[in-house]
């Protein structure tokens, strides 16, 4: 079967990701960005799953069903959870997944107190150049030393507790994002929310397309990656690939980049399948697609609980590069035209042999 | 209502037996005892994670679980020395700081010897000041075992190996005003609690609203306690551990905690919700808690892929994984807890099975959104009409 590749709706695309990063999902609060997701699948006609909690699974039905293969888009991002209200009024704060406190400086968050949402921002504890002066710099990074300091006319832990405030609560960060001419986009939470506006945008291709895929497909728009469960539950038996699509650090000595597709070879978890990821650069190079591969040192994702949930998957990991991850992220709308397009090829492509074990990817 | 003699006697009965993870067929088998004396079903799994059933009344309705661990902290062999001593590895994650003076028993494949771990001191010049400079840490902990043994050949004729058991004493002691110190009370105390809880629910012929299962699982302390025990109509699991006080915080003694997540994550935030209603509707004191260092059994089940919604209910209780301390009131209020859980209805009677986005939950009101005035004049605007 000859394998085609597709036009992105671009705009289709850059609507979902900004409407996408304006719904607070941290890990654990992800009900509202469900539901929206429900909303555009139903929009682009394809059918889905719900489980108990808020996985999705969308499932294209291809030309064979016996073996199928799955992609893996978390929804659930970085946040913070109220760990407890100071003297001042303002509350200390977990993380909800793993980032550090520097980059939750300034941070404007609306806080989720039952059914109460108040407006705050995130400060170091010591806050005023003109009070502190110098001590500011040796104020040291990490969660307890940051605050948040809410909208509320609160001087005192009584006064805070009486908006509903208590521990608990969660924070999301706003995501303030920037998508301009020159096709850089710079938000929080890119991370995934990105990669699943990408993964919409692949969907909609085949739909558009009538692309019937080689066998049956299903995306998987998962919930707390973040944690580290997203996509140990949901899998079928019967999926034979597993494809994660996650964010990919560009930094010094990373060779991940902003444009093109960055596969990952090796995380923390350790090697991904190696016939998959040198199948999906092959697939890259045949629909002039660029594409990097890199290694992430400090890195999990849904691909790892899914093999910690104990599925035996192929399993490989699609990125779009992201400067300042879990920061001030950036990528390049390229990134995310490169992985709809891919993701659109690899849904036409044959699976790999269960037992291909003696081949020999391209180099 | 519990027993508070019953529940004082089921927890010191519990403490007596040596359980740390990896060796706890006799609590499996105290649990298993226990149940049957109380007409409950129940199964074993190969390991020994006990799984018992109170059939509900309306059997349709999704079932759930409550958790708890029977394993504990405790030690093992891990090189025979040459002065007769042995050193030891932990089992679960703990300070060594707390393993000194600790009275032990070391289990061969026969046999059990006596013995009392100690810090491995240089002996300097002067005895005092080898004694505060030797560090902390498990490489610098010996066992003493009280036998005449002088030598690694001594203690390998006593049928000492590499990789025997080694169980702290409790050292339990339980006060007139209600306090009960000791080892291990993570997680006896609520075991305890949960046993006399169901003791309680079968002597008033009480039935749970639906099916629940009761999981007394063996390997908490090393993290993957519930993940092989759960049945997939299970929609929620409650886990009974134990919750460190916070320093300096206003949670008293005898409260318990609802914790709304852990180092694991947010747990889930429609049960937790639930839980939080029940425990004021029945003026159960509670505080809201995250438990930013704590791993339990919650996180052991998702791991494993189970889609279930966790929550964690815990009881008071003072210095974890060392020289623990709780209360039997804050006990009772968990009891009490439970049982108003298993008279209410579900949190979704949905979650039979996987949903429709019609049934599916919300989490935020849209109207409860603050407005935050953010249509502030663009500056290339403002800059073209000159201000």
């Amino acid at each position: 079967m000859n394998i085609e590749k597709l036009p992105i709706d671009e705009a289709f695309l850059h609507k979902a990701l900004l409407e996408m990063l304006a719904i607070p999902s941290p890990t654990g609060f992800t009900d509202e960005l469900v539901r929206y997701v429900c909303a555009r699948l139903d929009e682009v006609g394809v059918p889905y799953s719900l489980s108990r909690r808020g996985t999705i699974t969308a499932t294209l039905t291809g030309r064979q069903g016996e073996r199928s293969r799955a992609v893996a888009n978390h929804l659930d991002t970085i946040g913070a959870a109220v760990t407890g209200i100071h003297d001042n009024g303002r509350l200390s704060l977990k993380p909800i997944g793993t980032w550090s406190s520097r980059f939750a400086e300034g941070g404007r968050v609306t806080v989720f107190a039952g059914d109460k949402a108040y407006r705050g921002q995130v400060l170091p504890l010591l806050a005023s150049g003109h009070a502190f002066n110098e001590r500011i710099d040796q104020l040291p990074v990490g969660w307890d030393q940051v605050e948040l300091r809410i909208n509320q006319p609160v001087h005192s832990a009584e006064d805070t507790r009486a908006l509903g405030i208590g521990e608990g609560d969660f924070v999301a960060f706003d995501s303030d994002p920037e998508w301009d001419e020159s096709g850089y986009i710079t938000a929080r939470h890119l991370d995934n929310k990105a990669g699943a506006a990408a993964a919409l945008a692949a969907l909609k291709a085949l739909v558009d397309n009538q692309v019937t895929p080689a066998v049956d497909l299903h995306v998987m728009f998962t919930i707390t990656e973040e944690v580290g469960t997203g996509a140990g539950t949901s899998l079928e038996d019967r999926v034979a690939e597993f494809v994660g699509i996650d964010i990919g650090p560009v930094a010094p000595g990373q060779n991940a980049r902003e444009t093109g597709v960055t596969l990952c070879a090796q995380d923390t978890s350790g090697p991904f399948d190696r016939l998959l990821t040198g199948e999906l650069r092959k697939l890259c190079r045949a629909h002039d697609i660029n594409c990097q591969t890199d290694v992430f040192r400090y890195y999990y994702s849904d691909a790892n609980s899914a093999i910690v949930a104990g599925h035996d998957v192929r399993h490989g990991l699609v990125t779009f590069g992201t400067d300042a991850t879990h920061g001030y992220e950036r990528t390049h709308r390229d990134s995310l035209y490169s992985i709809a397009a891919l993701l659109a090829v690899y849904a036409q492509a044959e699976l790999l042999d269960d037992h291909a074990i003696g081949s020999r990817p391209a180099a | 209502m519990i027993d508070r003699a019953q529940l004082e006697k089921t927890l010191l009965e519990l403490l007596a037996i040596p359980s740390p993870s990896g060796f706890t067929d006799e609590v499996t088998q105290y649990i298993g005892s226990r149940l049957q004396g109380l007409g409950i079903d129940f199964d074993i799994t190969r390991r020994g994670t006990v799984r018992a059933r109170l059939p509900g009344s309306t059997p349709d309705e999704p079932a759930q679980a409550v958790v708890c661990h029977v394993d504990t902290i405790g030690a093992m062999v891990r090189n025979l020395l040459p002065s007769g001593r042995m050193l030891v590895a932990p089992v679960g994650y703990w300070s060594s700081r707390f393993a000194e003076g600790a009275r032990v028993t070391l289990f061969t494949a026969g046999k059990a010897y006596r013995g009392t771990l100690l810090p491995r001191v240089k002996w300097g010049v002067s005895r005092d000041a080898g004694v505060d400079e030797t560090p902390i840490g498990w490489d610098h902990i010996e066992l003493r075992l009280d036998e005449e043994v002088t030598s690694a050949d001594q203690l390998q004729s006593l049928g000492i190996e590499i990789g025997d058991f080694i169980a702290l004493d409790t050292q339990a002691e339980v006060l007139p005003n209600g306090f009960v110190v000791g080892r291990n009370l993570d997680n006896k105390a609520g075991v305890a609690a949960v046993l006399e809880t169901i003791a309680d629910m079968v002597g008033r012929q009480q039935q749970p609203a639906r099916d629940t299962y009761f999981l007394f699982t063996v390997t908490e302390t090393v993290g993957s306690g519930a993940g092989a025990a759960i049945l997939p109509e299970v929609s929620e699991l409650v886990t009974v551990d134990f919750a460190s006080e916070p320093w300096a915080d206003h949670s008293p003694f005898k409260h318990l905690t609802i914790a709304s997540g852990d180092a694991s994550g947010p747990y889930d935030w429609h049960l937790t919700q639930h839980l939080n209603e029940l425990a004021r509707d029945n003026d159960i004191p509670f505080e809201r808690r995250v438990l930013p260092a704590s791993h339990n059994d919650a996180a052991a089940a998702l791991a494993a892929g189970h889609d279930v919604r966790t929550a964690v209910v815990a009881y008071a209780a003072d210095a974890s994984h060392s020289m623990e301390r709780t209360h039997f009131r804050s006990l009772e209020n968990v009891s009490a807890l439970l049982e108003a859980y298993m008279l209410s209805a579900p949190t979704f009677a949905h979650d039979t099975s996987t949903t429709t986005v019609s049934d599916f939950s919300h989490q935020i009101e849209a109207d409860g959104l603050p407005d935050t005035h953010r249509d502030i004049p663009r500056p290339a605007d403002v800059l073209r009409r000159g201000g």
